[in-house]
């Protein structure tokens, strides 16, 4: 039977050995990012060579940083629309974030000053992003620890601007709902229906750390929080079938079916949103 | 216009090394978020100099990197990079070993397709493609926690670094300058080994072609039968 909605999981390197000793249906795709694979050969081609012959890769950026102050990095967007082409990826997406300034990049997912202003601005770069792409290209919401002065948007707010000015599609990402929701002390099922979910390209859901009372940080190092399935569940009640990617870039477990678990809970829960008479063909 | 981006105090506060007042809630968790990731891909980098430097010292000249200059690549990977230009632009000590351990990750990496090579003719010196050429004046790779300062060369040497065919092993061999030139010389196009020590002779590398010929030729033979020469 056809999965209800495509399930995937992110690449590391750590996994490769468990992914590779798994049955092929244990996914649907993998996601991995051009940053960490492009141009470079050795064991990371050999790595990537085996991941695509067992499955559809599906690209995700982490350097954009669509929200600094500079221009877009040419060479940065040349080598990423390269490898998306490369390896066959039906989409492209990045952060809603900067990552430097002035010519320093300190790869950090930085929040940007949330108003009208900012959105325009972001916008306009990613009007050039998807000039260059050749597939759609989708901003993903990111965690925050601060909130910026200037900010006379919220977040999801922000979010909309920024789709509905640019034109581009949304990776959503739950697990960053809800880190937010926490530090801020907002409701996270309603910021999330607060976000355009017509747009959502993909869903992605990972787990966090809890550092205080106050404080959640989006580490992708433990297993998905109970709070946040939920969210997944509402989530896919308004994007319709687009595929969900379990993130785990640390603290990996030292049994993979842990990991094959929460991918059969995002199954489970896809499949009580979409039942099998309404499964894809 | 201004540009809206730049109303980003948390991005400035970052950029300026985390120091004074925090402009926003939080904003350390941002600074050691910062540092935590430029740690982590330093370290993987440089493994035995981070053995050889005491954690404090290792830490310090990353924050001292992120204030004074801070990564420009975009690309994750390649901060140590950055980092090493840096170490070196400032003679740090240690600067020799870490560049030599970024030329293994150089070769691991190299983007060429060793199994798509072009088969040559037997008598055509071709290096391979992988290959990086560090020069030391000392043994860097001897250099461990129990062996920090090693043997200083009467003159300085040149390291070759590359990557195997099939195992995707890294290794290396310790040769003279000359050799290293005949290397790079014969990097640059296909060429056989009297070719290659003729241009030697000419440019006043070599004293005499004749002479080193056999030398060069000795040299080739061990190359080729561990993939330095493909």
């Amino acid at each position: 039977m056809s999965p209800s909605v495509p399930v995937g999981i992110g690449y590391r390197r750590e996994l490769h050995d468990a992914l590779l000793s798994a049955q092929p249906s244990i996914v649907d795709f993998v996601e991995l990012a051009p940053e960490n694979f492009a141009g470079v050969g050795g064991a990371w081609r050999r790595r990537l060579e085996k991941i695509r012959q067992r499955w559809p890769v599906i690209t995700h950026g982490l350097a954009m940083s669509l929200g600094s102050p500079d221009p877009l990095n040419r060479e940065h967007l040349e080598t990423v629309s390269s490898f998306v082409e490369a390896v066959g990826s039906p989409h492209h997406s990045d952060h809603l974030c900067a990552s430097g300034a002035h010519g320093v990049h300190l790869h950090e997912l930085l929040p940007v000053p949330m108003n009208k202003e900012s959105a325009q601005a972001i916008a306009d770069k990613i009007k050039q992003v998807q000039n260059n792409l050749g597939v759609p290209f989708a901003i993903e919401n990111v965690s925050a620890y601060a909130l910026l002065p200037d900010n006379t948007l919220s977040e999801a707010d922000f979010v909309s601007e920024v789709v509905s000015r640019a034109d581009c599609r949304l990776l959503l990402d739950v697990n960053n709902i809800y880190v937010n929701a926490f530090n801020f002390g907002l409701d996270p099922l309603e910021q999330l229906r607060r976000f355009p979910l017509d747009a959502t390209i993909q869903i992605h859901i990972a787990g966090f750390d809890q550092e205080s009372d106050d404080l959640l940080i989006d580490t992708h190092g433990s297993a998905v929080a109970s709070g946040v399935w939920p969210l997944l569940e509402e989530a896919l009640q308004h994007t319709g079938r687009v595929p969900v990617l379990l993130e785990r870039d640390q603290g990996f477990p030292d049994n993979f079916q842990e990991l094959l678990n929460e991918l059969d809970h995002i199954r489970a829960i896809a499949g009580r949103v979409f039942p099998s008479s309404q499964a894809a063909p | 216009m201004t540009n809206p981006l730049q109303k980003n105090p948390l991005l400035h506060w970052l950029l300026a090394g985390a120091n004074g007042a925090e402009p926003t809630q939080r904003a350390a968790v941002y600074a050691r978020l910062v540092r935590s990731n430029l740690v982590s891909v330093i370290e993987e980098a440089f493994p035995v100099t981070r053995q050889i430097l005491a954690d404090s010292a290792f830490e310090s000249r990353i924050q001292r990197f992120l204030v004074q200059a801070g990564p420009t690549t975009y690309f994750y990977r390649d901060i140590p990079r950055d980092f090493l230009h840096w170490v070196q632009a400032e003679t740090l000590s240690y600067s020799d070993l870490m560049a030599y351990e970024w030329l293994q990750f150089e070769a691991a990496r190299h983007p060429v397709d060793l199994a798509l090579l072009e088969p040559i003719k037997e008598t055509v010196i071709r290096p391979n493609p992988t290959m990086q050429i560090g020069v030391y004046e000392r043994a860097v790779h001897a250099m461990d926690p129990n062996n920090p300062s090693p043997e200083v060369f009467a003159q300085p040497m040149a390291y070759l670094v590359w990557r195997r065919p099939h195992t995707d092993a890294i290794a290396f061999q310790r040769v003279g300058l000359a050799v290293a030139r005949f290397l790079g010389l014969a990097s640059t196009g296909a060429q056989t080994l009297d070719e290659l020590c003729n241009v030697l002779e000419t440019e006043g590398t070599l004293s005499s072609a004749k002479e080193v010929g056999p030398v060069l030729a000795a040299v080739v033979q061990e190359l080729r039968a561990r993939d330095g020469l493909l």
